[in-house]
């Protein structure tokens, strides 16, 4: 009890102690402007992973290129502004990561000139979401904006705007105000915004959760441990690498969309048949080859009939081959050593784990972001 | 006739309406046949439902008329039938198109080009409106009377109400729901939207399973809040749009044209075409029926409904934009995907446009350029004629200098022109 009551003032302290301090920027009181936008700060709560692509400039599987992790996340607040290097990008020049390794692979250019980046966001890890709009209310919002508006912010101080193209669109006073905010004394590690993501079946299907991408902001939280790096040359750590490779064949399988053929086969058939009644499907594998047929029923004869409306490669198999990789995903295995290697068969089970938002509920405090 | 934009646009528009005359003796018949039908309590509700129905399958034809007739004739019986409701709502916006493409053939006669452009989309609009059938007798039952900008703009002002006033049944109604009997006015296509529906999905033991929407999808369609959310936007959209474009006097456009195009004048500039018009006294004051104070409303309550679709993205937009699989049954069937990320720009439009004067920023290069904007001003004062700004285009057919500096109070820090030429300065004089 004694040590609760402890605990208790030593956190009323705290609190105290944090609603007293005071920030000043160019003689300016910014602190209203801060705790408008703490009320933004998203909070890790449980830890998902997130993915770079880029061209390789380092080769190899080098731990210290956790430290050129660190410098690209640090650099950002300092390329705020700068025209060259926003040109293209949504937040600016920064170390950006999707939440799955597919979703952004065309990033790395193909071939085999490529790094992938794998992040474990660790719990506590501090985000600032884009979608957001101010969400402070009443004298605390007004108070905030003022303030904003005193560092000739846009006036009303939505972040994603201010820092849209890596905030080439505003004042340098008012990004002088973004790096001491949410650089320094807020101290965000990444932005998160809405971007696009695989669509897993057996995901829970809330695209307004699950499809975001982050763009780091500050590196002290890297480590070997939740940053991995390879390359088309990596050897070690096979195990993450067979999870890589059994995830894109995955992706593959379960990224087929009724093709604009099919609608017309589908259509043509129940314009020619306006009674039928859709039945269902079946798959019919023979070789390399599977067809998905569509079997339609008229009710009044109790007839079907079964309509071929697809063939796909055979997906499945208990091992890596080069072969299903190039009929599925039209590339070569990502690392050429795993070819007959078993594949991750828990890998469905690890994705709705790991992955953003997979499992219904979002990995942030607060709820969907 | 390439400058006459607003009667073209209808043209277009009147490509989603359609209307025909219905047969005089069928009516005596129906009529006869309401007379026997019992009046009263349960009788009037069911009796009401019925006639509702005649009203939609009427309407389904393109006949507007009937359509109406039996939607008053049901809302007689139970007024708060709301089949008959809504069809009585969207026959009498239909009205507006009513003999239009006979309304507007004085226009096109008056150069040779027009009249070849009016005989080129008078041949495709045969096959693009030949469903229902009584699409193309509805668009030409009129008199040719629309013969001056003046009258033009006079259609126009009505066509805005009609649009307004449907607009209004939608907001009105958003929260009912109604499922309809597909027609080539509202769905076009119900094959290929049962079609498009159909989803393919991957199982557990790597084969796959194809699941289709009901078969009463190809049939019916499903109208509720989302659905009017997004019409509601979309004509009022539409109406905010066209209220700039017929805000100020076009007449001179017509003869304009003619002296350009006798002349065989290769290249008209915005400049050339401008010089030209001021020469009608008319032309750019402002019309005594403009409606720019309706615009900032309108667009404030457009980005309104835009956050409503942002709050429901989960629920509307789950397969993605470009899938059928969305909303299967329901009338936009594809998803109304207005993603979370639009959220903080919504605010900012919407703080722009409520807050007066508000901070832009304008770049050109390396140049970059932070000022005050009032954006509603335009809106709120409009000027009383469009001369007092002695516009200088660019040869891009930029504006890039204004004798205002304020342009009539939108940059009150009075800098339009340094605005103006960072914007638009990328061509010569």
């Amino acid at each position: 009890m004694k040590k609760l009551m402890i605990a208790a003032l030593a956190l009323a302290g705290a609190l105290n102690a944090h609603a007293a301090e005071k920030h000043i920027l160019d003689g300016v009181d910014i602190s209203a402007a801060v705790e408008m936008y703490q009320k933004q700060i998203h909070t890790v709560t449980k830890p998902f992973y997130v993915y770079n692509w880029s061209p390789n400039a380092h080769q190899g599987d080098s731990d210290k290129l956790v430290a050129f992790a660190q410098n690209a996340a640090e650099a950002y607040w300092y390329s705020l502004g700068d025209q060259g290097k926003a040109k293209d990008n949504m937040f600016g020049a920064g170390l950006y990561a999707a939440v799955d390794p597919v979703v952004s692979y065309s990033y790395g250019q193909g071939g085999t000139g490529w790094r992938v980046i794998e992040f474990q966001m660790p719990v506590g890890l501090r985000l600032l979401d884009m979608n957001d709009a101010v969400l402070a209310e009443g004298d605390q919002r007004e108070a905030g904006l003022k303030v904003v508006q005193q560092f000739d912010c846009p006036a009303d101080g939505t972040v994603g705007v201010m820092l849209a193209q890596g905030a080439v669109g505003v004042s340098e006073k008012c990004r002088r105000l973004i790096r001491e905010i949410f650089g320094q004394i807020l101290n965000i590690d990444a932005i998160a915004y809405g971007y696009a993501d695989t669509r897993f079946s057996f995901c829970t299907d809330n695209q307004f959760l699950s499809a975001k991408a982050f763009v780091m902001t500050n590196g002290e939280w890297m480590t070997p441990g939740n940053t991995k790096f390879f390359t088309a040359q990596s050897t070690k750590d096979e195990e993450a690498r067979i999870r890589l490779q059994t995830t894109f064949l995955e992706a593959k399988f379960q990224r087929i969309d009724v093709s604009k053929d099919m609608v017309v086969l589908l259509k043509n058939y129940v314009k020619a048949h306006p009674s039928d009644e859709y039945g269902g499907s079946k798959t019919i594998c023979i070789g390399n080859l599977c067809t998905l047929h569509a079997i339609f029923c008229a009710s009044v004869y109790s007839t079907c009939n079964t309509v071929p409306i697809m063939v796909v490669p055979r997906v499945g198999g208990p091992t890596l081959t080069n072969a299903e990789s190039m009929a599925t995903l039209y590339m070569s295995l990502l690392w050429p050593d795993l070819e007959g290697k078993p594949k991750m068969n828990t890998v469905r089970k690890w994705i709705k784990e790991n992955k953003f938002g997979c499992a219904g509920t979002s990995p942030l405090d607060g709820g969907p972001q | 006739m390439k400058h006459l934009v607003l009667a073209s646009a209808l043209l277009i528009a009147a490509g989603s309406v359609s209307c025909t005359k219905s047969s005089n003796a069928e009516n005596e018949v129906t009529r006869a046949h309401f007379s026997a039908v019992q009046e009263g309590g349960e009788a009037d509700t069911k009796a009401a439902e019925m006639y509702a129905e005649f009203s939609e399958a009427s309407f389904g034809k393109g006949d507007f008329k009937n359509a109406l007739f039996f939607a008053d004739f049901a809302l007689a019986r139970d007024p708060s039938n709301f089949r008959a409701q809504f069809h009585r709502a969207s026959a009498k916006a239909m009205g507006v198109f009513k003999g239009l493409f006979v309304r507007v053939r004085p226009l096109t006669r008056i150069t040779p080009s027009a009249e070849r452009n009016h005989q080129i989309a008078m041949e495709k609009a045969i096959i693009d409106y030949a469903q229902p059938e009584g699409l193309l007798p509805f668009l030409n039952d009129g008199q040719e009377d629309l013969k001056t900008e003046s009258d033009v703009q006079n259609y126009v002002d009505q066509f805005i109400d009609a649009v307004q006033e449907l607009r209004l049944f939608f907001l009105k109604n958003r929260d009912k729901e109604i499922t309809l009997k597909v027609n080539p006015i509202w769905v076009p296509n119900p094959l290929d939207r049962w079609a498009e529906g159909c989803q393919i999905i991957a199982l557990e033991n790597y084969e796959y399973e194809m699941t289709c929407p009901a078969k009463s999808t190809r049939d019916t369609v499903t109208v509720n809040r989302a659905d009017f959310e997004m019409l509601a936007s979309m004509l009022q959209l539409y109406a905010a749009y066209l209220a700039p474009l017929n805000g100020y006097d076009l007449t001179g456009v017509v003869a304009a044209e003619k002296k350009f195009e006798a002349a065989q004048t290769q290249h008209i500039t915005p400049s050339l075409m401008w010089s030209e018009l001021m020469q009608t006294p008319s032309f750019g004051t402002l019309r005594a029926k403009n409606r720019f104070a309706t615009v900032k409303s309108g667009l404030i309550e457009v980005l309104s409904g835009f956050d409503w679709m942002i709050a429901n993205y989960p629920t509307l937009c789950v397969k993605g934009s470009q899938s059928g699989a969305n909303r299967p049954g329901m009338l936009l069937y594809q998803g109304v995907c207005m993603a979370p990320a639009f959220k903080p720009y919504l605010a900012k439009y919407k703080a722009d446009l409520t807050a007066g004067v508000t901070d832009t920023t304008v770049s050109q290069g390396a140049e970059s350029y932070t000022t005050k904007v009032n954006y509603g001003a335009f809106f709120e004062r409009p000027l009383k004629d469009l001369r007092v700004l002695n516009m200088i285009f660019d040869n891009c057919g930029s504006v890039v200098q204004v004798s205002d500096p304020t342009f009539n109070g939108v940059y009150p820090n009075r800098d339009a022109n340094k605005v103006l030429s960072l914007s638009n300065g990328k061509c010569s004089l």
